[in-house]
């Protein structure tokens, strides 16, 4: 499986993001912080996002959008909560894992009562299960 | 025949007086017939406790003259149950726990608005527990 | 006597079967909400706490005669007894789970010392889904128990102390109840007449 540097973000419905976590691979770290960019290439395609949501069926919405050699791939819960994963390789499949995985978990902190609806995930539990997810499917 | 039934807390409040047949009417407040009966409960499960031998467990069913039987049923939460019958009735010790499982808890321990020690004048209790005496057997033995 | 009685494990399920049952998710959310509201209201963990404790307490005295009319479970000789009832039928019967006594015997404890037993909930059906968060990590989420307890014991003339000592949301592995006897209340009588 190709090694690459992935961008994971979790925007909830009205376009607050509540989650977000970066999967580097080792030898991408040049020391130019890249972030902002990313950032701004993901809030870009969130229009991207909501125009294909009515295209599909499928909550995994595959690749929506590109920018130079990176690309976008989102799943929508029906909650309209947008999962996007900016990424340099292709990794249909794994991607397509991590996100229906990381949709599992999401619901579960929703299940959570001390979270409400739209607030930022603090908890750690959840951040580090997101990151064993990114390490089973995105290396 | 079944005559009326007492319902006790464990302060020796009365939470429920109810009669379906009285064979002879009460001299004096229904208060004072209250007090009257809890009194008697109350020593005789004194006089019951001395009397049982060894640390054994101690606690009286019934006790009947030839004119009626006077069934009782107390739980562990101190409710006390009277039942006064005809003296051919049998055993109603089941029938009075039977109030106490079905009527009791489903509709005073389980209702929500309802406080411990007032006096139970919910009429979904009430219905059920009228309903159930008429089906009894009892009821309507010997009435002659 | 005691050797011939079913075992309480088995009067437990006998009780769970009997009773009526509801979604289990339904009921973890319905008590996470309240917990959450009550939260809120008072803006202090600790009162938050005593809140969901006297909650417990109300139910306590209440579901204790649902339990005596249904569970069968006869008379308790003695407080350890007692905590083995708790446990095994009263447990299962309310929330569907087997909870393990401990009885606990402090080392250098007087002889005449009031007895006590700890409850060990390892599948605590209330902290499904729960994470505490920071600025309430010493809530005692689970309080509510300890207060169910405490009432219905009350109710049968035990007064007793319970107090959370582990939970599985305070990074324990599970939930533990302490339950010490304080006194036995014998009946009192008011008599309006005095």
């Amino acid at each position: 499986m190709a090694t690459g540097s992935y961008t994971f973000v979790i925007v909830a419905q009205g376009d607050t993001p509540v989650y977000g976590a970066e999967f580097l691979a080792a030898a991408k770290k040049d020391g130019q912080d890249t972030s902002h960019l990313n950032q701004l290439i993901i809030h870009a395609a969130l229009d991207m996002v909501d125009d294909a949501v009515w295209t599909s069926n499928n909550m995994y919405l595959k690749t929506v959008d590109k920018f130079n050699e990176l690309l976008i791939s989102a799943y929508v819960t029906p909650g309209h909560a947008r999962m996007m994963v900016l990424h340099d390789v292709r990794n249909e499949d794994g991607i397509r894992s991590f996100l229906h995985d990381v949709h599992e978990l999401y619901v579960k902190v929703l299940l959570n009562p001390f979270h409400s609806a739209g607030a930022p995930i603090r908890s750690d539990t959840f951040d580090a299960r997101v990151r064993a997810l990114a390490k089973k499917y995105l290396t | 025949m079944i005559y009326n039934l007492y319902i006790y807390n464990k302060h020796g409040v009365c939470l429920l007086y109810h009669e379906w047949k009285r064979p002879n009417i009460t001299a004096g407040s229904a208060m004072a017939d209250q007090k009257l009966m809890f009194g008697f409960l109350f020593s005789l499960k004194q006089v019951v406790n001395k009397l049982t031998p060894d640390s054994g467990m101690p606690g009286f069913h019934a006790c009947s003259t030839n004119k009626f039987k006077l069934n009782y049923y107390e739980t562990a939460t101190g409710l006390r149950f009277v039942l006064n019958t005809d003296p051919n009735c049998g055993d109603m010790r089941e029938c009075i726990r039977y109030i106490y499982s079905a009527v009791f808890v489903e509709y005073a321990s389980k209702n929500a608005l309802y406080t411990a020690g007032e006096p139970l004048d919910n009429e979904q209790f009430l219905f059920a527990l009228d309903k159930y005496v008429r089906s009894l057997p009892a009821f309507t033995s010997g009435a002659a | 006597m005691a050797a011939q009685r079913p075992p309480y494990q088995r009067l437990g399920d006998v009780a769970f079967s009997k009773v009526e049952k509801v979604n289990a998710e339904l009921f973890t959310l319905t008590y996470g909400a309240v917990v959450v509201q009550l939260l809120k209201d008072s803006e202090d963990v600790e009162q938050t706490s005593i809140q969901l404790e006297k909650m417990g307490y109300n139910i306590g005295v209440r579901i204790i005669d649902e339990f005596l009319a249904k569970a069968n479970a006869g008379t308790c000789t003695d407080f350890k007894e007692t905590g083995e009832v708790i446990a095994k039928v009263a447990f299962r019967m309310f929330l569907g789970v087997t909870v393990d006594c401990r009885h606990v015997v402090e080392p250098n404890a007087p002889a005449d010392a009031m007895p006590a037993f700890h409850l060990i909930i390892v599948d605590n059906p209330l902290v499904d889904f729960v994470e505490l968060p920071e600025h309430c990590s010493t809530l005692a989420y689970c309080n509510l128990l300890c207060g169910v307890v405490r009432g219905a014991l009350e109710m049968v003339g035990m007064r007793v102390e319970t107090k959370l000592l582990k939970d599985t949301l305070w990074g324990d592995e599970h939930t533990e109840i302490s339950v010490s006897l304080k006194e036995l209340v014998h009946e009192q009588y008011r008599d309006d007449d005095e």
